[in-house]
């Protein structure tokens, strides 16, 4: 039985000499890459994008999936509060509005980047009664006021300015004098 | 040649083809086609479908190259390849199919396992060689694929236990069972040249 079989391996052995023509192997790499520049201008755009896209996903690495999530999380978080600061003088206690009381008594305005001299026309004006639609989120105790984007008109507010220019009611300006 | 220093070689052609370069590749198909159509072409008897074989092994390997990562030899990897798509290319052929042989190199004259067989006392020493062949190629088509893979692998190609079971991706003893099968199956088939 151990002869047998070393017999057969023997034979199979020589089963090696079983060659291809000379030149087939040189001629094989020719073929193989004419074969690979076929193949390439034969498949659709959409197949070539896809296949680099997936050789592209293969090389990343877990640490560099982790950065980019990392870097999209706080560009999205910047995005989020950079809007929050631009809309934020259109809303309510925005330091951007100055309401005008049905009184006539103009109080304070919470600017909060006031200059001096305007500050100091604005405690002139609020010598004068204070309302309680006066806007002035920084008076405490003051009961809510009651916003108002647009200038109130009653009856009582007809002699009075409207509109403050610079301080100052626009009516009160002297006329040009030549 | 120790055994580090051809995997070294090839750790860094396969880098250098990963990075874009097709010379390196190149020298991988040089490298490898030989031993490569040495497989496929004694698994499938057929000259013309060991060339198609070997076109798809080796663009297979290509487009699978950015994943390999080498947990494997090359070697390893791109054998692997080639024998699950020669067994999948003769499930696919089935029993209808005709041999094309490649001749038989001269130099089988020189060596010494045929001057063994065809002196005086062996019971081969009256066949043709051509005969020889045809009958040998016949008894392994009627093996299993399993069993002539590793009867190719082994008997012919020369490889070791372990490294047949590294490519099959089997252990050992398995390989060292379906040899054992494989040989007795190509016994029975060759009785007439006792």
């Amino acid at each position: 039985m151990r002869d047998e079989d070393d017999q057969i391996s023997k034979l199979l052995r020589l089963k090696r000499y079983e060659q291809p023509r000379p030149g087939y192997f040189e001629d094989f790499l020719k073929e193989f890459q004419n074969r690979q520049r076929a193949e390439l201008l034969k498949r659709p755009l959409w197949r070539v994008m896809l296949d680099r896209v997936s050789a592209f996903r293969e090389q990343l690495t877990a640490s560099q999936l982790s950065y980019g999530a990392a870097s999209v999380a706080v560009l999205m978080i910047a995005t989020v509060f950079t809007v929050d600061m631009l809309r934020a003088p259109l809303e309510p206690g925005g330091p951007a509005l100055a309401a005008v009381s049905p009184s006539g008594g103009f109080g304070p305005t919470p600017f909060s980047g006031t200059s001096g001299a305007m500050h100091s026309s604005f405690n002139r004006l609020a010598s004068a009664p204070v309302s309680q639609s006066v806007l002035s989120l920084e008076e405490p105790g003051l009961q809510e006021p009651q916003l108002s984007l647009r200038p109130r008109v009653d009856s009582a507010s007809l002699h009075q300015p409207r509109y403050i220019l610079d301080s100052r009611p626009a009516s009160y300006d002297a006329p040009f004098d030549f | 040649m120790t055994e580090e220093a051809p995997l070294t070689d090839d750790a860094r052609l396969v880098a250098r083809a990963q990075a874009g370069d097709p010379s390196a590749y190149d020298e991988l198909v040089i490298k490898y086609s030989p031993r490569l159509y040495g497989l496929l072409y004694h698994m499938t008897s057929n000259h013309e479908d060991t060339n198609d074989l070997l076109q798809e092994v080796f663009a297979k390997a290509y487009r699978s190259l950015s994943g390999f990562r080498g947990k494997s030899s090359f070697y390893t990897w791109v054998h692997s390849i080639a024998v699950n798509m020669a067994i999948n290319f003769l499930k696919k052929r089935g029993k209808r199919f005709h041999m094309s042989l490649d001749d038989v190199d001269s130099n089988v004259q020189n060596d010494k396992d045929f001057i063994e067989l065809t002196a005086n006392s062996t019971p081969v020493r009256e066949a043709d060689l051509s005969e020889l062949q045809q009958r040998l190629n016949e008894a392994m088509q009627k093996l299993s694929h399993d069993h002539r893979a590793v009867v190719t692998m082994f008997d012919i190609q020369g490889m070791p236990h372990a490294e047949i079971a590294a490519i099959l991706g089997v252990s050992e003893g398995t390989v060292r069972s379906r040899l054992f099968y494989a040989h007795r199956q190509l016994q029975n088939y060759l009785e007439e040249f006792r």
